[in-house]
């Protein structure tokens, strides 16, 4: 019963949670979380009654009034929207702990519900609270397929959404007041502070999983269900263990390991990309520079390792590992009759060629389009040459009409059928 | 002295350094960032106690002031990974950290005596008989020197570092440009923020701290056009909210912490009444 409640509350906080991290509202659920608590208490004043419906209906009260207030001070002033969150979070929160000192003066000894607000306590859910929980579930699934569009647009892209009329109020009442359901539901679960963690977490997990709005959804009701089960097992197991801060815990944990593994997003992929990158550079350096060689000393084929140092200064550890994965790939080959000469292959050269004509080619471009004086754009050809894609090549070579001869007066090699063995 | 005058000192107290630490946070636009604090710090608190088994404040100071930074740099290590803004990163850290504290104070609830109320609500009415003595000789109560504390940090780091605090707050790239340390600056500040955090604690809790650090500053720079005048409005308003605070809770005999966030709130509402018109 518990686990499929904090599950519920999971995959719809999960859910709701990725677009309140799109449009940049995450620490909304924050407040509002915060602010449902004079709600609470004040329907208990009034009616005197702790029925769940009562204090429902005092928290959705809140919780609207909380956010209407938000923005009403955003509207009407240059304050950040943060401070408006700030403002509402401690005003209303100040203002439900003033009033539950009331209710504390006026009877004692039922003071416990606080406890249960902040904290949340989903020992004590029951199988009324799952089928609520889950008629919320449905509702948010529900809506989100229906204004799938609306939401998608405005998450991206505000102004574009507002251009095209889906900044209807219809949308955004139902939007906030889907939000406001949602934390209520979950504060029993989770609890008020833990309540805007299960709002973001898992959502901020999926960024890092997928750049589709689509996925992100499933990946975050996953997560924030996974994050539920494995909270809820872990005070099954040991009693003393509350629930919601388990599930954050749990949920964070995930959201460290995603960091650094996450294929492309992950602090690993990232890393291992720039060093293939950074190696794939060193070669074509490397390659470039035995075809200067080439160029210097045309009767000469193969190059000693202090001819390539001279002309392409790095340490000798890294030179020798780049000569030898070019090896590998064919670019290179080993001179048997002399010790430590190399020259390229056919292969090599084509690479070579390709390589020194972009370079020469991206100089011209810079001096005669760009009109930029032939001294200062040697560096920039370095490090674009890597980057030029054959379609941009092909189009530099229309630009400039093929021309023979870069500003430095060398030489453009185009390729030569007549490229000798 | 009466032991109300003593209550009146602390929240006076609490008032000013959280006026003084939360007006630049107000202008570097990360108010929130107080509220992240005053929960980051509850392992520290919780650890403090188990590792010492007193609440001595000063025990506790230095555990949470190292949470406090933990939440500082991993928000911005998180952020400058590039795949989630500030305040997402912001929002993870510090409900982690909390959630953190409150498993480690259930794990221990058999073995230390820790309330989790005192730490979230304060308790600024035992406040008075909480002494602090030195050599047998009552030295009054312990809050008020630690209070004084933070808000001599407060006041000598808004002193010694208004100029540069306004520059870094307002335009971050002209501070770079002229050379000034921004990191550090930035992480002074902090711990001043952290110090009036975490000495206002015990007295007023760790969510309405918040009230303190982020309404009577936001209300101050609705009524001021320079940065001088924010920190005195700010100062004003905080006295308010304090000392409204108090006579609202005798009033009608409530808690004396959520008076004073409702009577901040009430400040900042007259101060919305009577705004300067601003330019969007």
């Amino acid at each position: 019963m518990v686990i499929a409640g904090t599950m519920m509350v999971g995959i719809t906080a999960g859910v709701i949670g990725s677009f309140t991290l799109l449009q940049r509202k995450s620490l909304i659920g924050d407040g509002v979380a915060h602010a449902i608590l004079p709600g609470v208490v004040l329907a208990f004043l009034i009616t005197g009654d702790k029925e769940p419906w009562v204090l429902f209906v005092g928290s959705l009260a809140a919780g609207w009034l909380s956010l209407w207030t938000m923005d009403q001070i955003q509207r009407r002033t240059n304050l950040s929207p943060d401070t408006a969150v700030g403002v509402v979070l401690s005003v209303f929160f100040g203002l439900g702990v003033m009033l539950m000192g009331v209710v504390q003066a006026q009877e004692t000894g039922n003071q416990s519900g606080l406890d249960k607000f902040l904290f949340g306590q989903a020992a004590s859910l029951l199988l009324n609270n799952v089928i609520f929980l889950s008629v919320v579930c449905i509702l948010v699934l529900g809506f989100v397929v229906l204004a799938y569009k609306e939401l998608r647009v405005r998450s991206f892209d505000p102004q574009f959404a507002q251009s095209l009329g889906y900044d209807r109020p219809l949308l955004r009442y139902a939007e906030s007041g889907l939000l406001v359901i949602v934390l209520t539901t979950g504060l029993q679960a989770v609890g008020v502070i833990l309540m805007a963690a299960i709002l973001i977490i898992p959502a901020a997990t999926a960024r890092y999983w997928t750049d589709r709005l689509g996925p992100m959804l499933a990946f975050s009701a996953f997560f924030g269900a996974f994050a539920a089960f494995g909270g809820s097992l872990v005070s099954y197991m040991a009693p003393r263990m509350p629930t919601g801060p388990w599930m954050v815990i749990i949920a964070a944990g995930i959201l460290f390991i995603s960091m650094i593994f996450a294929p492309q997003y992950g602090i690993l992929s990232i890393y291992l990309l720039n060093r293939t990158q950074a190696l794939r550079i060193d070669e074509e350096h490397l390659i470039k520079a035995m075809w200067l060689l080439r160029e210097r000393k045309p009767d000469q084929q193969n190059f000693s390792l202090a001819e390539i140092s001279e002309m392409r200064p790095t340490d000798p550890e890294n030179l020798l590992s780049t000569i030898f994965r070019l090896q590998r790939r064919g670019f290179l080959v080993a001179e048997l009759s002399r010790a430590d000469h190399w020259r390229l292959t056919k292969a090599g050269r084509n690479e070579a060629r390709r390589l020194v004509r972009v370079h020469r080619l991206w100089e011209t471009y810079l001096t005669q389009l760009m009109e930029i004086a032939d001294d200062h754009v040697h560096e920039d050809a370095d490090s674009m040459e890597h980057v030029i894609t054959p379609e941009i090549e092909a189009l530099l070579i229309q630009k400039l009409g093929a021309p023979l001869k870069d500003p430095h007066e060398s030489d453009i090699p185009y390729d030569e059928k007549e490229d000798e063995t | 002295m009466s032991a109300l005058a003593w209550i009146v000192i602390v929240s006076i107290l609490v008032a000013v350094s959280c006026a003084l630490a939360g007006s630049f946070l107000q202008l570097k636009r990360q108010a929130m960032m107080s509220d992240a604090l005053s929960h980051a710090v509850l392992p520290g608190i919780a650890i403090a106690f188990i590792v010492s088994g007193t609440r001595e404040s000063w025990v506790m100071l230095p555990f949470a002031a190292v949470f406090a930074l933990v939440l500082v740099w991993l928000t911005e290590r998180i952020g400058s990974l590039g795949r989630l803004r500030e305040d997402a990163s912001m929002g993870i850290v510090f409900t982690s950290l909390f959630a953190f504290g409150v498993i480690l104070i259930s794990a221990y609830a058999g073995y230390i005596d820790l309330d989790l109320d005192c730490v979230l609500y304060g308790e600024l009415v035992y406040t008075p008989w909480q002494k602090f003595t030195v050599a047998g000789m009552d030295m009054g109560p312990r809050a008020v020197w630690l209070l004084g504390t933070a808000l001599l940090a407060n006041v000598m780091i808004v002193l010694m570092l208004k100029k540069e605090l306004t520059v870094t707050s307002f335009d971050p790239t002209y501070a770079q440009v002229m050379g000034m340390p921004s990191r550090k600056i930035y992480y002074t500040h902090m711990t001043g923020v952290a110090l009036a955090t975490i000495a206002a604690f015990e007295s007023v809790g760790a969510i309405l701290v918040v009230a303190f650090l982020i309404v009577p500053p936001a209300a101050a720079r609705l009524v001021s056009t320079s940065v001088g005048g924010m920190l005195m409005a700010s100062v004003g308003f905080g006295v308010f909210s304090a000392l409204g605070g108090l006579l609202l809770a005798g009033w009608i005999d409530t808690s004396p912490a959520g008076s004073m966030a409702v009577a901040s709130g009430l400040g900042f509402a007259c101060a919305l009444a009577f705004r300067v018109p601003f330019n969007r």
